[in-house]
């Protein structure tokens, strides 16, 4: 299993009464995973990832824990069922056909009984049914099984009554054993309708739900209820690939112990900003650096990333405004070997879709490369391109904070870039124009501001550098001239408004 | 009903559903056994839905597969009941554990065949 990034932090004991689903990140939301004779209620609407959640459920149990699998299928057949996993990685036929994982056609479990003729199940038949189950539980000595789904077999019961002695009986029956039973259902709370039955006697419910970005589906996952788990609570988003299911939960931000210390400086490279800064940046500073367009704010950035690697410090650069193969040429011009430090994995690479950002997904991205990396300097170029993503709009903030938390803990410096909405900043001595973090304050939570903008002056558009804020720390409040060159940032002179 | 009145004879409807429970525990049997084939262990458990007359009833009923077949080849009328779940003035008890009661009811001597 590739285990979540952020479970290192938090790391704790899985009790033995404890059962891991193996899914990736699923534990670090579950705390460790579900009580061993759980019964799961799977549900969302349709095209959520139940099934395949439920499936890789079984396969990760097989593989990590040795532990049998039974899938009983009432929707489908087992043959078609089989084939729709066969894509995904953690499908393993072998474990088929050793009796690992039992798929069964749930219709069979009925034979001898005229079921099939009724539009409804009657007691007689739910007892059969109940028996089979638990017979094939107890002979099998299965730990996982899925009823795929309660909702077909709901269908066949008549009245609440029921349907509530059916459930609570199965989970009855299984639990014994120790077996953690999944039902999957079908309830789509955007719709307004869902399963008051199942969801009140099962003991966890995870709901699965999909929507629409602009090019791509956005799948989310909430755990609702889990008795006798302190799991983590909110929808972390998730997508279905060859890999199976993916889930990209959220950061804690509480509990972490920000490693800051303004006596250790990161250099940028540029001698004169960092003089301005009394010496550099102080370890575990987060800065934006806010700008108009073409004012070097990514430079900047590649600027700070190759200080560090002179040095031996792994960089990362989220590359969300432009593609790689761009910055890559861009830091050519500058003489910076950004393709050599690729191939060396001192400089790291996180892309980002741009038209659909998934910011939990490129935080997890992030959080992963530093730890794998041992990375200390990070570019994120540029936040405000997350901003204007429809989707990842309203979370830009809490993207921030957690990722500001978690690079103070690491002792990290992270540069984000801002695209600034005011082109020019300096009309009738009016220096401190232009929009630096918008309404969402993302100026509260970082740490320093460095502010490029242009000005006309002279017929011409000169660059101006200033830092707004350094928090804790001295700094120099000038406004400087720069210009882009060859060796890349040049501080000159201080800007003095002649008009 | 007075103290000195005969106990009331046992309704044949009521047995019927302890006959229904017995054929739903032999049937489950042969689903399982279609399904696993040979990989059925005997030492590994069998459930049994309780075979009592009680309406509404919910026991299961813990023994192996073994254990099980023993008590169908010993006594091939018998229901296997819950110890509480045994009506005493009209059935008769040929096997008792703590666990469970093996009873044979008036109404129904036909031997039924399992496993």
């Amino acid at each position: 299993m590739v285990r979540s990034p952020s479970i290192k932090q938090y790391m704790y004991k899985i009790p033995a009464t404890i059962q891991p689903t193996k899914i990736t990140a699923l534990d670090e939301i579950l705390k460790g995973g579900i009580p061993y004779g759980s019964l799961v209620l799977t549900t969302g609407p349709a095209g959520g990832g139940k099934t395949t959640l439920a499936q890789q459920w079984l396969f990760e149990g097989a593989r990590h824990l040795e532990e049998v699998g039974l899938y009983i299928s009432f929707t489908e057949e087992i043959d078609k069922a089989i084939r729709n996993i066969e894509q995904f990685e953690f499908f393993d036929k072998s474990y088929i056909k050793t009796g690992k994982i039992c798929f069964i056609d749930g219709r069979t479990l009925l034979m001898g009984m005229p079921f099939k003729q009724k539009p409804s199940f009657d007691l007689i038949e739910m007892d059969q049914l109940l028996t089979v189950i638990m017979n094939l539980v107890d002979q099998t000595q299965a730990k996982r099984v899925v009823i795929d789904s309660i909702t077909a077999l709901i269908y066949k019961l008549e009245g609440v009554d029921a349907v509530r002695s059916f459930i609570f009986r199965l989970g009855y029956a299984l639990s014994r054993p120790g077996a953690t039973v999944m039902l999957i259902g079908e309830a789509d709370l955007n719709a307004g309708y869902q399963s008051p039955v199942e969801e009140y006697i099962s003991d966890a419910i995870i709901y699965v739900d999909s929507g629409s970005g602009r090019n791509q589906q956005m799948r989310k996952l909430e755990v609702k209820k889990m008795r006798g788990v302190n799991y983590r609570s909110g929808p972390a988003y998730f997508e279905i690939t060859n890999k199976g299911i993916t889930l990209y939960p959220k950061i804690p931000t509480y509990g972490l112990t920000a490693l800051t210390d303004f006596k250790t400086r990161r250099k940028t490279g540029i001698k004169k900003l960092d003089e301005m800064m009394g010496g550099g940046i102080p370890q575990g500073h987060i800065l934006l650096v806010a700008g108009n367009t073409g004012s070097g704010r990514t430079t900047l950035g590649m600027h700070f990333l190759e200080a560090g690697i002179l040095q031996g410090e792994a960089g990362l650069f989220v590359s969300i405004d432009e593609s790689m193969t761009q910055i890559i040429k861009t830091a050519k011009e500058h003489d910076w070997d950004f393709d050599r430090h690729l191939k060396d994995k001192m400089l790291i690479n996180v892309p980002s879709d741009q038209i659909d950002i998934y910011p939990d997904k490129l935080l997890y991205q992030i959080v992963r490369a530093v730890e794998d990396n041992n990375i200390k300097r990070v570019v994120i170029d540029s936040i405000s391109s997350m901003e204007s993503s429809e989707f990842a709009r309203d979370y830009v903030r809490d993207f921030l904070l957690q990722l500001t938390a978690f690079f103070k803990s690491r002792g990290i410096n992270c540069l984000a870039t801002y695209l600034t909405t005011e082109m020019f900043g300096a009309p009738n001595k009016q220096l401190m124009g232009g929009t630096v973090s918008s309404e969402l304050q993302l100026s509260s939570i970082v740490d320093g501001i460095i502010l490029t903008r242009y000005v006309e002056r002279d017929q011409e558009v000169r660059k101006l550098v200033s830092i707004l804020k350094m928090r804790g720390s001295n700094h120099d409040k000038g406004i400087y001239e720069f210009s882009i060159g060859k060796a890349g940032l040049i501080l000159g002179n201080q800007f003095k408004d002649d008009l | 009903m007075s103290i000195n009145q005969p106990p009331e004879p046992p309704k044949q409807e009521d047995d019927q559903l302890a006959v229904i429970r017995r054929e739903i525990n032999i049937r489950s049997y042969g689903i399982i056994k279609g399904i696993m084939g040979g990989r059925i262990v005997d030492s590994l458990p069998l459930r049994l839905r309780c075979e009592c007359t009680m309406p509404i009833c919910e026991e299961n009923i813990e023994v192996s597969l073994a254990k099980r077949r023993e008590l169908r080849r010993n006594y091939p009328h018998g229901f296997i009941v819950v110890p509480l779940h045994a009506k005493s003035a009209q059935d008769t008890t040929l096997c008792k554990t703590n666990e469970f009661k093996v009873i044979e009811k008036l109404n129904f001597t036909d031997a039924v065949t399992d496993l």
